[in-house]
């Protein structure tokens, strides 16, 4: 038996439990939505639960993930100087590629393989199925490799959860400062986003700035173990999602031109009305140099839109 | 390295921010020895030895393990090292069992006959998991791990502590009993020296970062004598002429006590004699290797703190 498959056998006993209701879990999710729910249309009970379970499952499955990640990373930790690993003949080239082999079959080939059979079983069209896997692989990369990177950066799972809350709190307070210092230097209209496929296509980058800095920090704490060295790559990735977020110019979401779609609304039909109950009106605001604006939040009854719209519309 | 040292290092330094933990540190552990390191808690025995493991980087200076380049360890290297520690943190999950099954294949010269008999010898139990393993049990079972791949090296930190009497005498007989039939190199570090007079025949005390003596226990102890001189007048003028290498001189009355730790020099004798008049009675006693640690260390605070004669 290889080395590899020796160590990556060792890692499965270690998260067996953890590994296995990861695994029932992916099945459950992909299973359930794939046979849609079974429920009567007026069982609102039994459609309630449907939906309560589906959106649970998912939830469920990322807490696992932020569990069973840190387990297997830090049973050969990277930091500190008190590791079993570090005293036996364990090279980093070969923890690196054992634990990414472990972390890419289990956790990111195996629920995208199960989701793609779910949707081959539900008669989607091979290429759409082409298309959506890399979008699939994609979605699990931006959360997989920064826990990863966390947990190369810390020692144990109480480290990897207070460096984690305090990496979340802090990016949150950095965000929300860089915003309100844009609505005060810019203005609402210039701070918002003007599109929002340029907004999908910022934000696609930024999960490609994550996704990069976190291999980046993984490759660093397993070949070389400077700590330091990898926490000014974390500090220069948030900086580069923040920008990229933030400034990114390219809108390669925005689809090409096409004619106008079939539910296109004519204005001459239509007919808003306002409620009377429960409607608010912000007072007159003006800010230099626009034109003086109110905000109306207010039951809405709109009338004259076309059929196909009015069935997409929420109630 | 030369063929006949296990380890070498020259200058080695390692710094933790302003504090130097291990400064020039130049030491030679023959192959087939059995090296004490010794020191005082804090003196910067662990941090040499995780420099020698490669697990912490030396700030300066070079060393070399088996003749592997200490500022990285080939895994080659590493298969010949056993290292046990009382800080290393085992997989605790594993039985220990799963532990040995674990190690095999790593190491090449892996034997599972002598894993057999020291199992049988050292009393554990296969299916009992780590965690639940008392730190004796625990520490026996890391033993029994790197014993088992026949180390050319044994790198022991501290493998005693907490330990109680039996497990050290056990743990101390299971080493020596295949240190001597394999002439494997130990290198084992203590701040007590009892642990390791018994079967060391090189030591080496570092102090404050600093190898303070680095030579045989043979010729250690045949270099230190504890002196005693009954004079026949006062004492106080005689005994501050003592030669630098006459440690903590003590004066009693007529009786001036200290180490001579140059007793082999030539003319040694004659030239302590010429220093008391000839009506004196003087003693001088062998010393065991414990009394001479503890003299240095005495002599090491009183330098430190200035009172050094």
């Amino acid at each position: 038996m290889s080395l590899l498959a020796h160590h990556i056998k060792k890692d499965i006993r270690h998260v067996r439990w953890l590994l296995g209701l990861w695994a029932l879990l992916v099945l459950a999710q992909f299973v359930l939505v794939g046979m849609g729910s079974r429920a009567e249309p007026d069982d609102l009970a039994a459609q309630f639960a449907y939906q309560a379970i589906t959106m649970m499952l998912p939830f469920l499955q990322a807490v696992l993930l932020i569990v069973i990640i840190p387990v297997l990373i830090h049973d050969e930790p990277l930091v500190g100087t008190t590791a079993f690993w570090y005293t036996r003949p364990i090279s980093r080239s070969f923890l690196l590629w054992s634990k990414t082999l472990f972390i890419g079959i289990a956790l990111i080939i195996f629920p995208a393989v199960v989701e793609l059979t779910v949707m081959a079983a539900n008669k989607a069209p091979l290429h759409d199925l082409v298309g959506i896997a890399p979008e699939i692989l994609y979605g699990s990369l931006q959360v997989i490799v920064p826990v990863f990177a966390l947990a190369a950066l810390t020692l144990n799972f109480a480290r990897f959860a207070i460096t984690g809350v305090a990496l979340y709190i802090g990016l949150s307070v950095l965000y929300l400062a860089i915003y309100l210092l844009g609505l005060y230097f810019r203005g609402v209209e210039e701070t918002a986003v003007q599109s929002q496929t340029l907004a999908l296509s910022r934000s696609m980058v930024s999960g490609g700035v994550i996704i990069v800095t976190g291999a980046m920090v993984v490759a660093v704490q397993y070949l070389t173990r400077r700590t330091g060295v990898s926490y000014a790559l974390v500090g220069l990735g948030v900086i580069g999602m923040m920008l990229v977020g933030s400034y990114w110019p390219v809108d390669f979401m925005k689809l090409p031109q096409e004619a106008p779609p079939q539910n296109a609304v004519d204005c001459a039909t239509l007919s808003i009305e306002v409620g009377d109950t429960s409607s608010r009106v912000s007072s007159s605001g003006r800010r230099r140099g626009r034109e003086p604006e109110q905000i109306i939040s207010a039951h809405m009854e709109i009338t004259g839109l076309p059929p196909r719209l009015k069935d997409e519309l929420p109630a | 390295m030369s063929s006949d040292s296990a380890i070498e290092t020259h200058e080695l330094s390692r710094r933790f921010r302003r504090k130097n933990a291990v400064q020039n540190l130049t030491l030679r552990v023959p192959t087939g020895s059995v090296f004490a390191f010794l020191g005082p808690n804090g003196a910067g025995k662990t941090t040499t030895i995780k420099m020698l493991m490669s697990i912490l980087r030396a700030s300066s200076g070079s060393g070399t393990v088996l003749g592997g380049n200490i500022q990285k360890l080939r895994p080659d290297i590493v298969a010949q090292i056993g290292y046990v520690s009382e800080n290393q943190k085992m997989p605790d999950w594993m039985t220990v069992g799963g532990l040995l099954n674990y190690c095999k294949p790593w190491y090449p010269t892996w034997d599972d006959a002598l894993c057999e008999r020291l199992l049988r010898q050292f009393d554990l139990p296969l299916d009992r998991k780590l965690k639940h393993l008392s730190r004796g049990m625990k520490t026996k079972a890391e033993l029994l791990s790197v014993l088992a791949f026949r180390p050319k090296l044994l790198m022991l930190d501290e493998p005693f502590s907490g330990l109680d009497p039996l497990v050290r005498d056990e743990f101390i007989r299971g080493v020596l009993e295949l240190t001597e039939q394999e002439q494997w190199t130990i290198f084992v570090s203590s701040h007590d020296i009892d642990e390791v007079e018994r079967f060391a025949n090189w030591v080496g005390i570092i102090n404050n970062g600093r190898l303070e003596l680095c030579e045989s226990v043979v010729g250690l102890q045949s270099r230190f004598r504890r002196v005693e001189v009954v004079l026949a007048g006062d004492s106080t003028a005689t005994h501050q002429a003592l030669p630098s290498d006459c440690l903590l001189p003590e004066v009693s009355g007529r009786t001036v006590r200290f180490i001579d730790s140059a007793a082999t020099a030539h003319e040694r004798e004659d030239a302590l004699r010429r220093l008391f008049p000839s009506d004196v009675r003087m003693t001088a006693t062998p010393m065991s290797l414990r009394e001479i640690f503890l003299a240095l260390a005495r002599q090491f605070r009183l330098v430190e703190g200035g009172g050094a004669k």
